[in-house]
């Protein structure tokens, strides 16, 4: 998936493209703002982060043009968090708006599911390690034929192991992830919750799926 | 204004009739005129000045009284003399002219300072746009290179936003009606955007967070309540107790309405401060004694709440905790 950052500010641009790009994004970064819409047509991105504010020419102006030619994704970014900004991007046919300063899981996490909504069949609604495969959306384990149910706090823990396959996750890492998910666990809830998914997976014969590393916290 | 007071006005006058009638009496008593006819002519003399002094009385307390009753029901007194009667002798006049000199150089004073106050109203929102670039910057940095460190500078940053929030929402919430946008609200939905702005704070002083799921929605302007949730939860952890702090956040519909508390474990507010917390620059013993506090938080958010109808009240014990309560009115704002 490609992403078109459309943002004035220099160290704001680099660093989301940074971000972007370590998630798993593609990213295109324009410098000259008047052209955008030929720039659209040319680079084919998938969704727009677009900002307010640029100079000489605003936003909203740009999102019109851009909505004449293509019904891409837009996300409006801006720090004025006045009201009719954001009525105005919505009227300008943008698909979601952030204000700075942002929250980096959080728009990573509107960028997911305007992707998701705009590009439903490019999503895989499973994760995969050898043989094992976890379902987000029912929170459901297979492994040869056999199945397993996670509660919803388990299989979050679990999605997120199996997104950084063959990495150490710090366990405040996986914390924060939770928090951004909206649940609310703290570190000793997390070994009770590790705790539960391994004696839940040996059932269906996963033995040893997620080492510890004492200290600093999980790998799958 | 009194006849006691018009009579003091005229006392010179007064004074140099009796003596004029007096000097008369003496100028015809040489002449040798009769007792009797010197007293009618005196007696004539008399009656046409208390007839003049009674007709100038009544005509001139009918204008005071007439100017005095305008005053009473403008709502600007200061612009008494444009609206006004014309005096139509000189002397009045003469003082209307001043008054309205007056008035033009008050008028000017005034709007001078209401350009003023705007224009620096103005710079203090831009000043707050401009400022949060940078802060967004460093959040995307820290995003980027996490550590130890960077969650450190971010639960630091995440104060800084927050006292940029409180100026503007200060300096915005005088003229709101304007910038409102009242949509259907999830409440827990803005729950969840207050936890998340508070995400390093919280995590780094080991607050157990439990929000009480519910459905409840309410037609809101969600940033202002998000704001106005963003401050208690930092209040929480302030003030918390170092064991195991604790929030709470509960949506129940009550009479009339839906009311979210926000309930800690912290503290708590003594019995003489409770009253007084929505103050202006109130600190309390808390703020003296354990923290540094503006006292202008709390402030805020009432204010903010004034203007959104949301009815807020506190209950709070030392050292149990503290609990806000945001009441939404049901009606034409809330969908229970």
């Amino acid at each position: 998936m490609k992403i078109m950052i459309v943002e004035d500010d220099e160290t704001i641009r680099e660093e989301l493209s940074i971000l972007m790009t370590f998630n798993g994004y593609s990213v295109c970064t324009p410098v000259h703002f008047s052209n955008i819409h030929i720039e659209v047509a040319s680079e084919t991105p998938n969704l727009i982060l677009l900002d307010i504010n640029l100079p000489g020419i605003d936003g909203f102006k740009l999102c019109s043009l851009i909505r004449k030619e293509s019904g891409i994704p837009i996300i409006f970014v801006t720090s004025r968090n006045t009201d009719m900004d954001e009525l105005n991007g919505i009227m300008r046919g943008g698909d979601d708006f952030i204000t700075k300063p942002y929250n980096a899981s959080i728009l990573l996490a509107r960028i997911t599911a305007l992707l998701r909504r705009a590009y439903p069949n490019e999503n895989k609604d499973y994760l995969s390690y050898k043989d094992v495969y976890i379902y987000s959306d029912t929170g459901k384990v297979y492994y040869h034929g056999e199945s397993v149910e996670l509660t919803k706090n388990e299989s979050k823990i679990l999605t997120y192991l199996f997104k950084h396959q063959g990495q150490m996750v710090p366990r405040a890492d996986l914390v924060e992830y939770l928090w951004d998910n909206q649940l609310y666990i703290d570190d000793n809830a997390l070994s009770v919750h590790i705790t539960r998914i391994r004696s839940k997976l040996s059932q269906v014969g996963i033995d040893n799926l997620i080492q510890t590393k004492y200290g600093q916290g999980y790998k799958v | 204004m009194k006849k006691s007071q018009y009579l003091k006005d005229q006392l010179l006058v007064g004074v140099l009739n009796v003596l004029g009638m007096l000097a008369l009496t003496l100028f015809l008593h040489t002449l040798n005129i009769q007792f009797q006819e010197i007293l009618l002519i005196i007696l004539v003399w008399l009656a046409g000045a208390v007839m003049y002094s009674f007709l100038d009385y009544r005509g001139k307390n009918k204008r005071i009284s007439r100017t005095f009753a305008l005053l009473e029901e403008l709502e600007h007194k200061y612009l008494l003399s444009e609206v006004m009667d014309v005096p139509d002798t000189n002397e009045g006049l003469a003082y209307f002219k001043i008054l309205k000199a007056c008035n033009k150089s008050m008028l000017e004073q005034v709007s001078a300072t209401k350009r003023d106050r705007k224009e620096y109203k103005d710079y203090i929102e831009q000043w707050i746009h401009e400022v949060k670039t940078p802060i967004a910057a460093i959040q995307i940095i820290c995003a980027n290179n996490k550590s130890e460190l960077s969650s450190k500078v971010l639960s630091e940053l995440q104060k800084i936003d927050l006292y940029a929030e409180q100026a503007l929402y200060y300096a915005r919430s005088d003229e709101a009606e304007r910038g409102f946008l009242v949509k259907e609200v999830t409440v827990t939905d803005m729950i969840h955007q207050a936890i998340a702005d508070n995400k390093q704070i919280l995590l780094r002083n080991d607050v157990h967070v439990n929000v009480e799921s519910s459905s409840y929605t309410v037609y809101t302007d969600r940033k202002w309540v998000e704001f106005i949730l963003k401050q208690l939860v930092t209040n929480a952890v302030q003030y918390r107790n170092e064991h195991s702090p604790e929030i709470r956040f509960q949506v129940v519909p009550i009479l009339g309405g839906l009311a979210l508390t926000v309930k800690d474990n912290g503290i708590g507010i003594s019995e003489n401060d409770l009253p007084r917390i929505f103050d202006k620059g109130f600190t309390g013993d808390n703020g003296r004694i354990r923290k540094k506090s503006t006292g202008m938080g709390l402030y805020i958010c009432k204010r903010l709440c004034d203007k959104l109808g949301i009815y807020v009240e506190a209950a709070s014990f030392p050292d149990e905790g503290t609990s806000i309560i945001l009441k939404f009115p049901k009606g034409s704002f809330t969908k229970v």
